[in-house]
């Protein structure tokens, strides 16, 4: 420890002096902050709902299969453990993925896996998980562990130097995009090696791809940056697709577009904007089309697998849009404060909806897309903070965190799509104590 | 929605905004970027609020002096020229000339972004080594050679400004 009367130590008190009182923009912070966390959800709900889809399209083409020769899917839950939490002591961050069985909804040994858990993206052939080590503050150098799925065991994480914070896969398998700050990396999956990183600006907060591979569109916190295009085969950014112009006078921090996602037939991207509309934006040309104003806002985005249809959600409401005509339907009701995390069954029958902000946040509506009617709310115990359904479409998994005085838990609660029914709670991960951890909002089915 | 949240955050930043505004200065030397660096934090702590509410304030502390750093590092930026005219001394410290506290005050502002962080999380938050390479991302090695050059670059300035550099050891 340093002496108190160390001459560097007076010298910096004396400078410290020198600052003026904060003039902070408190609820500015807040606001900006929750959106930002908004978005970080939905990077991973739309992970889920890709490998839904891409589930959907073998099936499609070889037929229904009983379900018993389908090999099992497993479910991966990640999460991050933080301690000490004291004031002035330093934050220690060790992340763990845990398999789940989805045929026996048992939870597997943890993989550990080098700082914390940012994300998880599955290969379309279900082989390597890729886990985005994200210290949590997305400044530091970043890793990449790739984890084979049959054998659950961690491969050498592949450092990436701009940072590791979310990683989507390509369709066709090849590439696994990572993003990070000012930088997105793209690692061949053949190999685990990083290519050349692509600049960016901003941190990217979700990265979409179309069902082609051909493109990539990036979403990052940088207000003004607009979507950035990525020609996979060359892997360059072009030019940056301006949406979500904030009326003038409006808060600058909250200027930024939240949530993109791609048609399952790859040909339109929608953008959520903070002023509560959903810009259509055609994959062919990279132009944007008209504002759809959504009320509530668009938190979180899923497609039928027709494509035909974009369900919106935003406060308390999900917004039926059709994509043909881009314009929205009647939103319909929930009951639930807010809605920020949505999954759609496989045969896109079933849209679950659900909200882990404002009270009530411990049910799932269900929502028939052949009525566009809510079905009574499934109590689920705990806030899911994410959605996913199994390629067979039988069984919902709600990942759930909660923090007690004494008990940390990140649960996963299984529920049979046919009959509504929660099942018990699986434990991905309990400890006791004063260990903070943070988990569940990152998780992955194989396909 | 979350109106608990939001009060029990904006109690969090009234309360510890005046202390972290001063490590926030100590790392930029400018109260602009010294408020852009609090509020860049405190907006990340926003979004994980329902993980740190209990303990925001290390969070808030390790997203100071890790953006500041990053900051200084991905922009390559060499050096704080900012020189700012310096106030009056208030409290005369008896072992060291008010010449020389003047002077080091200069030359911190002087040093590079991540060796003053280093300084600060040593001499000003009062850390041990483990907990400075902890929150800075790096090893206990790179906290001491930075520490060491930091303090030779403090005492090269006052070398050179012709005061006795012998009170500014490790």
């Amino acid at each position: 420890m340093s002496d108190p009367e160390h001459p560097i130590t007076t010298a910096l008190r004396d400078l410290a002096d020198q600052s003026g009182p904060p003039h902070i923009r408190v609820d500015a912070a807040w606001r900006a902050g929750r959106q930002a966390r908004r978005a970080a959800i939905i990077t991973s709900a739309a992970v889920i709902a890709v490998i839904a889809v891409a589930a959907a399209v073998p099936a499609a083409i070889l037929g229904p299969r009983p379900a018993e020769h389908r090999p099992t899917a497993t479910l991966y839950v990640g999460y991050t453990s933080i301690r000490p939490i004291k004031p002035h002591q330093h934050l220690r961050m060790a992340g763990a993925i845990v398999p789940v069985s989805t045929a026996t909804n048992r939870a597997g040994k943890p993989i550990p896996v080098s700082g914390g858990v940012g994300d998880i993206a599955i290969t379309p052939d279900g082989k390597t998980a890729y886990v985005a080590n994200d210290d949590f503050i997305g400044t530091q150098a970043g890793t990449v562990t790739p984890i084979r799925t049959a054998t659950n065991t961690p491969g050498k994480p592949i450092r990436i130097p701009g940072g590791a914070g979310i990683v989507a896969i390509t369709p066709d398998g090849k590439t696994a995009y990572v993003g990070g700050q000012d930088e997105i990396t793209p690692i061949s999956t053949a190999t685990n090696t990083p290519g050349r990183p692509i600049r960016i600006y901003g941190t990217a907060s979700a990265i979409a791809i179309t069902p082609d591979s051909k493109a990539a569109y990036v979403l990052t916190n940088a207000a003004k940056s607009g979507i950035i295009p990525i020609q996979t085969a060359a892997n360059t950014a072009g030019k940056p697709i301006r949406v979500c112009h904030a009326p003038p006078g409006t808060n600058p921090l909250l200027d930024f577009p939240r949530l993109i996602a791609i048609t399952p037939d790859g040909k339109t991207l929608y953008v959520g904007c903070a002023d509560n509309t959903l810009t259509p934006v055609s994959t062919a040309t990279n132009t944007p089309g008209k504002p759809i104003p959504i009320r509530g806002g668009a938190n979180t985005l899923a497609f039928t697998p027709d494509s035909k249809t974009a369900y919106v959600g935003g406060g308390g409401t999900v917004t039926p849009v059709s994509t043909a005509t881009n314009t929205a339907g009647k939103p319909i009701r929930t009951g639930l404060p807010v809605v920020e995390v949505m999954a759609m069954t496989p045969d896109g029958k079933i849209l679950y909806v659900t909200n882990y902000e404002g009270r009530p946040a411990d049910r799932i509506v269900p929502i028939r897309t052949a009525t566009n009617r809510p079905g009574p709310p499934i109590h689920v115990g705990s806030p899911a903070e994410a959605l996913a359904i199994t390629p067979d479409g039988k069984t919902l998994y709600a990942a759930s965190q909660s923090f007690g005085r004494t008990q940390n838990t990140v649960t996963v609660t299984p529920i049979s799509t046919a009959t509504n029914r929660a099942g018990k709670p699986i434990y991905v991960v309990r400890y006791v104590g004063r260990i903070l951890f943070t988990g569940g909002d990152d998780i992955a089915i194989t396909p | 929605v979350d109106d608990s949240a939001r009060q029990e955050f904006a109690a969090f930043a009234a309360a510890r905004s005046g202390a972290l505004i001063r490590v926030a200065y100590l790392l930029t030397c400018d109260q602009h970027a010294a408020e852009d660096l609090l509020q860049t934090a405190l907006t990340k702590a926003a979004a994980r609020w329902g993980h740190i509410h209990s303990a925001p304030e290390a969070y808030v502390r390790q997203v100071i002096y890790r953006e500041q750093v990053s900051w200084w590092r991905r922009r390559a930026r060499h050096r704080e020229t900012t020189m700012a005219e310096l106030p009056d001394l208030a409290a005369a410290v008896p072992d060291i000339s008010a010449e020389t506290r003047l002077s080091l005050q200069q030359a911190l502002r002087a040093l590079p972004a991540g060796k003053r962080a280093v300084l600060v999380l040593r001499y000003f938050e009062d850390l041990p080594e483990a907990q400075v390479a902890s929150i800075l991302g790096c090893s206990v090695g790179t906290v001491r050679s930075q520490t060491h050059k930091a303090i030779t670059q403090l005492r090269a300035a006052l070398d050179s400004a012709g005061l006795t550099s012998t009170e500014v050891g490790p």
